[in-house]
């Protein structure tokens, strides 16, 4: 056994530098496809009522958060669908898939707020607006 | 072979390190009629508690809808005006919160007056617009007329002095007998306020820190990283890269705004005139943390006063703002700095 292992070392050598290849790839890749991930958090006057990873929808469903609002979402975006706030601008701004376009309505102190499952330095950290 | 594997194991372990969570303290409030978080990422969550209650006092001390018990707020001297009275005792904090326009002015060396284009006393102006937006029909053109009319004879006018005759913790607001003023202290709040806050983080040696006032006030120091912030801007693809150790204050229309007969109007008035501004959609204000306690009046007074660059040719200024407007959500003009 002794004697295989040494003649074969050279092999072994090059399959345990092609699976730890291939593992390095496979976390290069995971990362990348995770950097797209988005979660969005919704607050209603400051409270965090619900936390929704957007990643994980595959198809598009409403979801009541209180009363009067309502939200929709998909695989990596949501929007406002119903609220009975007097401009209607929330619903107005349709999906939202970046942490760059929150969702605000002033009224109802909602405040839909996405964020980067997988952040980088690239990422937006905040938005001013 | 035993090495590749030792090797691999150690990979495995510092990639788990990679995963781990960043430390820090992280906490969203309701004040302000927004919602405000707090990230510190040193010091402990007690340092969180006390932001928490200076937000919380300021948040009391400007409401112009309620008032709290042993406190004369801004409502309550609304209040005091409505029923007559000229002289009101108020505390030196609140004070201080007025006086912020007239400071801007002595600032930059009288060379703006942003006194006369950001007033604080005309809530009912304001809350004409707010309700305009509201209900989407656009306000009776003679009660605008009026409002402008009383403002020009100084009708909206008021002085804030710390009399002798008073304790060393009191001021006095002073207005006309029939004054109209009625105060709104959206343009300015949050921008003091997070003065107050970034003196308590530089008395309390915490350097990392992001602190979000409802996104047109926001403080950042670094990263725990040591790096700066990337600063998305709403309703554009734009980013302040790498921000660190700055103040951004921002006006926008994009929050409050409504469409009537095709036009936008939106909640930032200009008092010359009675009506919404329409130069741009958002003016974005960057500044060291040594100045930045005039920024979030100024996003407002660019937004209001389109020429105000006229105000600063051939005025040497040794401070340092990067004024950043913004249109249809494209940047305007590149990137002023004072």
């Amino acid at each position: 056994m002794k004697t295989y292992l040494k003649t074969h070392l050279l092999d072994f050598i090059i399959i345990g530098s092609l699976l730890f290849l291939a593992l390095i790839s496979l976390i290069i890749i995971e990362s990348v496809a995770n950097t797209k991930s988005v979660k969005a958090e919704i607050y209603l006057k400051g409270e965090l009522v619900l936390t929704i990873d957007l990643d994980k929808e595959t198809t598009e469903k409403e979801i009541a958060i209180s009363d009067n609002i309502k939200v929709m979402v998909k695989k990596g975006a949501i929007k406002v669908v119903e609220n009975n706030c007097p401009s209607g601008f929330c619903m107005a701004q349709g999906y939202s898939s970046s942490p760059a376009k929150p969702i605000i309505c002033a009224y109802h102190g909602l405040y839909i707020k996405l964020i980067s499952n997988n952040s980088s330095d690239s990422d937006i950290d905040v938005v001013a607006g | 072979m035993k090495k590749v594997l030792i090797f691999i194991l150690f990979l495995s372990f510092f990639s788990l390190f990679g995963c781990a969570k960043s430390k820090g303290f992280t906490k969203t409030i309701f004040v302000f009629d927004t919602t405000v978080t707090i990230n510190l990422y040193e010091g402990d969550e007690a340092n969180v508690d006390d932001i928490v209650d200076i937000l919380n006092y300021y948040h009391k001390l400007t409401d112009a809808y309620h008032t709290y018990e042993g406190m004369t707020n801004v409502k309550s001297i609304n209040d005091s005006i409505k029923s007559g009275q000229t002289e009101i005792e108020i505390s030196n904090d609140l004070a201080s919160i007025l006086r912020v326009p007239k400071d801007v002015d002595a600032f930059f060396h009288n060379n703006i007056k942003t006194n006369d284009v950001v007033m604080l006393g005309i809530g009912e102006l304001t809350n004409i617009w707010k309700e305009a937006i509201k209900n989407r029909q656009l306000p009776n053109e003679d009660t605008i007329t009026q409002i402008v009319q009383d403002i020009n004879d100084g009708k909206y006018n008021y002085e804030v002095t710390t009399s002798a005759t008073t304790s060393a913790t009191t001021s006095v607001i002073t207005v006309e007998e029939n004054s109209k003023v009625q105060f709104d202290l959206g343009a300015i709040t949050k921008g003091y306020v997070a003065t107050i806050v970034h003196n308590y983080l530089v008395e309390k040696d915490i350097k990392k820190y992001m602190i979000d006032l409802g996104q047109s006030t926001i403080l950042v120091g670094e990263k725990e990283n040591g790096k700066g912030f990337n600063v998305g801007v709403s309703g554009t693809n734009y980013v302040l890269k790498n921000v660190k150790n700055s103040f951004i204050g921002t006006a926008s229309i994009l929050e409050q705004k409504t469409t009537i007969n095709g036009k936008t109007y939106h909640h930032i008035i200009d008092p010359r005139t009675g009506y919404p501004t329409d130069t741009y959609d958002t003016v974005v204000v960057v500044t060291p943390m040594h100045n930045f306690d005039k920024t979030d009046l100024l996003s407002t007074f660019f937004m209001i006063n389109p020429n105000a660059l006229s105000f600063f040719d051939g005025v040497n200024l040794d401070y340092d703002y990067h004024i950043h407007f913004f249109k249809d959500g494209k940047l305007l003009n590149g990137v002023l700095t004072l």
